[in-house]
C-alpha cells in the first residue's frame, strides 16, 4: 500500500464512483424486482408465509401479531405482516404481485376488489380445501352456495369472510338517551316524520351546543339508508330490480334526499358534516353534541372507547310514516376479506392460515377485541357480555336487513362485466347530484331524472358493448320480477 | 473518423467530469424522464394499470378529458392557487422580507423563525388542526367571530362551496409564506450594502430606496422566485387531501386530486390510469404553457433590469 496521503481530487474521486456505482445499481435494480422471490423457507426448514393486512381498526396491529403468533405456536409456520395504510392496501398488493413478490394470504376487502384481484388470476381458488376443512359446516346453511354467497368468482370459491353478512350489508340508528330527552323524548324517532321533527326540536334547544341529528361523513351515506326503508334498495343505485329500469326518480329516493334538503336548509344538521371524513361523525356523537345519526356497526365500539360513560342507545333505521317499503338489502351471505395468491410457492400452508381466519378462535378472539360481529355467528350472538347498544345492532339489523338480489353477485358475467362498468362511472350514481341538491338547496327531482336518462343510455351502450364480445347480457339479466322487497329473496333453483 | 475520434478524445479528457454527471443522469432518467414519458404513452390506452396496456384509444382520453366539466373545473382551481401565489404571496412576503431584512429590527430572527415554522408542519397535522380551528359548531375562530359580534353565525369554512375554496387559499398561503420569504431574504441579501450607504449620503428616502435601489436590484432573482413560487403552487394536493379532499361539491378539487381520484381512489371499482395520464399530460401542457408565455415578459424584465 502507498504510503502517500488521500489527495482531495482523489477523494472525490472515489465519492464520484461510488456515487455512480451506487445509483446505477438501485435504478438497475428496479428491472430485478421482478424476478421471482427466493422460496420462503427459512434455514431451519420451517415455512414462511407472508400476509398483508391493514391496521384496522385501531389495535388490529398488535391483535394479528399475537394471533398470527398463536397460529405459529401451533403450525410451526412462521408469518410475516405487511401492513399497508387502508387506502393503499389494494394498490400495495397490486404492486406486490405485478413485481412478482406476492403475499401468500392477503386482506381483499368488498366485492369490487375480489373482481379486481380474481379477474386477473391471482386468487386461489380454495373449494377442495375449503370442503376438506369443513368450513361450509362453519356458517349458516346454505352461506357458501356458489351464486349467493359473494365469496365466489365464475362458481369458485375465492375468498373467505372475517365478518357476518349483516354487519357490511346494514347501518343503524344510534341515539344519545340524554340528549332525546332534553328534547323531550322518550324513544328514538321511529319514522322519517320523527326523525325530522326530533331533530328540529333538539337542535333548537341545543343553541349551538348540541344537534338533533348529523349526517355520517361528506359524501354521507344517510340518503341510501333512508332510501332502503322506503323502497327496494337496489333503486338507491339507481335500477329497480323488480322492473329492470332506470329508478333514480323513484320517490323513494327523491323523497329522502328532500328530507335531507330540507332539514339542512332549516340547519337542523350539526353543520360541518361536509368536510368530514367517515370518523368525525361518531367523534361528534361521543362528545354529546349530536343527538342522533345513522352509523354502521363499528361505530358503537369506537363510541364507547371514546367516552365509555355515554349512555346511548342503538334502533332502527327510521321508515317512512306510512309504513315500511323495504329493507336494506344484503346482496350476498358475506362480503369478501380474505384472499389466498394463486402463486403462492406454500399452498397447504397458506390454507392452514386461512383456515385459521375463520376458526372459531380467531373469530372469536376478533369479537371479543373489536367487539364486530364476526361471520361465524355463534361467536357472537349468543354471547354472554353483549352491551345494551350491542343487542341493539342485533336487533336492528335482524329487524332491517333482508336478503336481495344483487346482479354482481348471483348474476352472469356478462351482467357482473355491466355492472363493473356502471361503478367504474361515478357520475352514474346519484351522490354528486344529491349532494349538489342538499348543499345548494336545489330540487332534486329534475337531477334524478337526468341521472336516468344518463343511466339509461349507459346501460344501452354497454349492453350492446358487452354483447358483441364472448359474453351475454341483457334487460333481462337486471330483472327480478320474483322479488318482492318485504320478503327475503332466495334464488330460484 | 476524426470527428469520433475527436469526441473519443474529449469524453475520455473530461471522463470525470461525465462519471461525477452520472448518477444525477441516472436518476433523472429513471425518475423524471421515463415517468413523463411512460405517462404519455399510457394515455393513449384504456389501462387500469396492471400488466402491459393493450387497448389502444387513440386520442379518446385526451377528448374525454379535454370535454370534463370536471377537469376544467379543477384545472380552474389549480390556477387559482398559482394566481394568489404569484398575486398575492408573492409581494406580501417581499415586504416581510424588507421588513425582516431591517438590522435595526429586534427579535429578526425570531419572528423569520415563526413566519417559517408553518412550511416545516406536517400538512396532515395543519389540515386537522385547521378543521378544528374552523369547525362551525365550536371552533375557536367563530367563537371568537360570532364572540365579538363580527359575525352573527359561525361560517362554515370548509364546509361551504362558497368559502371552501377561498379558506383552503388562505391555509395554502399561510403555509407557503416562509419559503417565499426565505428566497426574499436571499434575494435581499445579494444587495451590497455600499449601494444603500451611497444612497444614504445621497439622501435618498426610504421610499426611494425601496423603488430605485431594491426592486430593481431583485428583478433578476425575483423571476427564478416567481417561476418556483408558480410551480411549487400549481400542487396542492396533500393540503386538499387534508382539508377537503377536493370537496365539497368538487369546490377546491384541484387537478392532482382530479387525477388521484381516477388512478388511485379505492373508491373506484376499476382504476382508470390511461385517464388520468391523460389528464396529467394535459395539465403538464398548459401549465408548460403558461409559464412559457412568462418567459418573453421575464426576460426583458430581466435584461432591462441586469442592464
Amino acid at each position: 500500500m502507498s504510503d502517500r496521503p488521500l489527495s482531495r481530487r482523489a477523494l472525490l474521486r472515489g465519492l464520484g464512483a461510488g456515487a455512480a456505482l451506487g445509483a446505477a445499481a438501485s435504478v438497475s435494480s428496479c428491472s430485478l424486482v421482478g424476478s421471482p422471490r427466493p422460496a420462503s423457507k427459512e434455514s431451519s426448514g420451517k415455512v414462511r408465509l407472508t400476509i398483508a393486512i391493514v391496521p384496522d381498526p385501531s389495535g388490529a396491529s398488535e391483535f394479528y401479531r399475537r394471533q398470527f403468533d398463536r397460529f405459529t405456536q401451533k403450525t410451526g409456520i412462521t408469518v410475516n405482516v405487511v401492513e399497508n395504510p387502508t387506502e393503499q392496501q389494494l394498490n400495495a398488493v397490486e404492486l406486490m404481485f405485478q413485481q412478482n413478490n406476492p403475499p401468500d394470504v392477503f386482506r381483499c376487502q368488498g366485492p369490487d376488489a375480489l373482481d379486481r384481484f380474481s379477474s386477473r388470476g391471482w386468487t386461489a381458488a380454495l373449494d377442495e380445501y375449503a370442503t376438506s376443512s369443513g368450513i361450509p359446516a362453519r356458517f349458516p346453511e346454505d352461506a357458501l352456495l356458489p351464486r349467493t354467497s359473494g365469496l365466489h368468482r365464475n362458481g369458485k370459491l375465492m375468498s373467505l369472510p372475517l365478518v357476518s353478512g349483516q354487519w357490511s350489508s346494514g347501518g343503524f340508528l344510534v341515539y344519545n338517551k340524554g340528549l332525546l330527552a332534553k328534547g323531550g323524548f322518550t324513544r328514538p324517532p321511529e319514522t322519517s316524520e320523527e326523525y325530522e321533527a326530533y331533530a328540529r326540536t333538539i337542535t333548537a334547544k341545543g343553541g349551538g351546543k348540541f344537534f338533533g341529528a348529523a349526517l355520517s361523513s361528506a359524501r354521507p351515506s344517510d340518503v341510501n339508508a333512508l332510501q332502503a326503508q322506503a323502497g327496494p334498495y337496489s333503486i338507491g343505485s339507481g335500477i329497480d330490480l323488480r322492473t329492470g329500469k332506470v329508478a333514480f326518480s323513484d320517490s323513494s329516493l327523491v323523497d329522502q334526499v328532500e328530507l335531507i334538503r330540507r332539514m339542512q336548509s332549516a340547519k337542523i344538521f350539526q353543520p360541518g358534516w361536509e368536510s368530514w371524513d367517515g370518523a368525525r361523525v361518531f367523534t361528534e356523537f361521543a362528545k354529546e353534541r349530536v343527538a342522533f345519526y345513522i352509523g354502521g356497526g363499528w361505530h358503537v365500539n369506537e363510541i364507547k372507547k371514546l367516552n365509555p360513560s355515554l349512555d346511548f342507545g342503538v334502533a332502527t333505521v327510521p321508515i317512512p310514516a306510512s309504513g315500511r317499503g323495504s329493507y336494506y338489502g344484503q346482496g350476498s351471505a358475506f362480503a369478501p376479506l380474505w384472499s389466498m395468491s394463486a402463486k403462492t410457492k406454500h399452498p397447504d400452508e397458506a390454507w392452514k392460515l386461512m383456515d385459521f381466519l375463520v376458526s372459531e378462535e380467531f373469530q372469536k378472539a376478533y369479537f371479543d377485541m373489536f367487539r364486530t360481529f364476526t361471520a361465524m355467528e355463534g361467536t357472537w350472538r349468543e354471547a354472554r357480555d353483549l352491551s345494551g347498544p350491542e343487542k341493539g345492532i342485533i336487533a336492528a339489523f335482524d329487524a332491517s336487513i333482508r336478503r336481495a338480489p344483487s346482479p354482481s353477485t348471483d348474476g352472469g358475467p356478462g351482467v357482473q362485466r355491466l355492472m363493473a362498468d356502471k361503478s367504474a362511472k361515478p357520475d352514474l350514481a346519484h351522490g354528486d347530484s344529491s349532494l349538489l341538491a342538499i348543499t345548494r338547496n336545489r330540487d332534486f327531482a329534475p337531477m334524478a331524472k337526468e341521472l336516468d336518462v344518463k343511466l339509461d343510455a349507459f346501460l344501452e351502450q354497454d349492453i350492446a358493448k358487452i354483447s358483441a364480445t364472448e359474453l351475454k347480457v341483457s334487460r333481462a339479466d337486471l330483472t327480478y320480477s320474483d322479488w318482492d322487497p318485504l320478503q327475503n329473496w332466495k334464488p330460484a333453483a | 473518423m476524426t470527428a469520433r475520434h475527436t469526441l473519443a478524445a474529449r469524453i475520455a479528457k473530461h471522463r470525470w467530469h461525465y462519471l461525477f454527471l452520472t448518477p444525477m443522469v441516472v436518476l433523472f432518467v429513471g425518475f423524471t424522464a421515463w415517468p413523463m414519458l411512460a405517462s404519455w404513452w399510457y394515455a393513449f390506452f384504456d389501462w387500469d394499470g396492471l400488466g402491459p396496456p393493450t387497448s389502444w384509444v387513440g386520442l379518446a382520453n385526451f377528448s374525454e378529458v379535454l370535454g370534463s366539466p370536471a377537469f376544467w373545473n379543477a384545472f380552474k382551481n389549480s390556477f387559482l392557487f398559482s394566481l394568489v401565489a404569484v398575486g398575492v404571496q408573492m409581494p406580501l412576503t417581499l415586504l416581510f422580507a424588507i421588513l425582516l431584512n431591517n438590522p435595526r429590527l429586534r427579535g429578526r430572527n425570531l419572528y423569520r423563525l415563526f413566519l417559517f415554522l408553518p412550511v416545516v408542519t406536517t400538512t396532515a397535522v395543519v389540515g386537522i388542526v385547521f378543521a378544528v380551528m374552523l369547525d362551525p359548531a365550536g371552533g375557536f375562530v367563530n367563537e371568537i367571530l360570532t364572540g365579538v359580534g363580527l359575525l352573527p353565525e359561525p361560517v362554515n369554512f370548509l364546509g361551504s362551496d362558497r368559502t371552501a375554496l377561498a379558506t383552503v387559499l388562505v391555509i395554502d398561503l399561510w403555509k407557503g409564506f416562509g419559503i417565499t420569504l426565505i428566497y426574499w431574504l436571499a434575494a435581499l441579501q445579494t444587495i451590497p450594502p455600499d449601494v444603500y450607504e451611497a444612497a444614504k449620503v445621497d439622501g435618498a428616502t426610504a421610499r426611494q430606496v425601496l423603488r430605485h435601489i431594491t426592486v430593481p436590484m431583485l428583478v433578476p432573482i425575483a423571476t427564478v422566485i416567481l417561476l418556483l413560487t408558480f410551480q411549487s403552487s400549481m400542487n396542492p394536493f396533500d393540503l386538499i387531501q387534508a382539508t377537503t379532499k377536493g370537496g365539497p361539491n368538487y369546490a377546491t378539487d384541484v387537478v392532482a386530486t382530479y387525477i388521484y381520484r381516477y388512478a388511485f381512489d379505492p373508491q373506484m371499482a376499476a382504476p382508470r390510469y390511461g385517464f388520468a395520464c391523460a389528464a396529467g399530460v394535459v395539465f403538464g401542457m398548459c401549465t408548460l404553457l403558461l409559464t412559457l408565455l412568462q418567459a418573453p415578459l421575464l426576460r426583458r424584465r430581466y435584461l432591462k433590469a441586469s442592464g
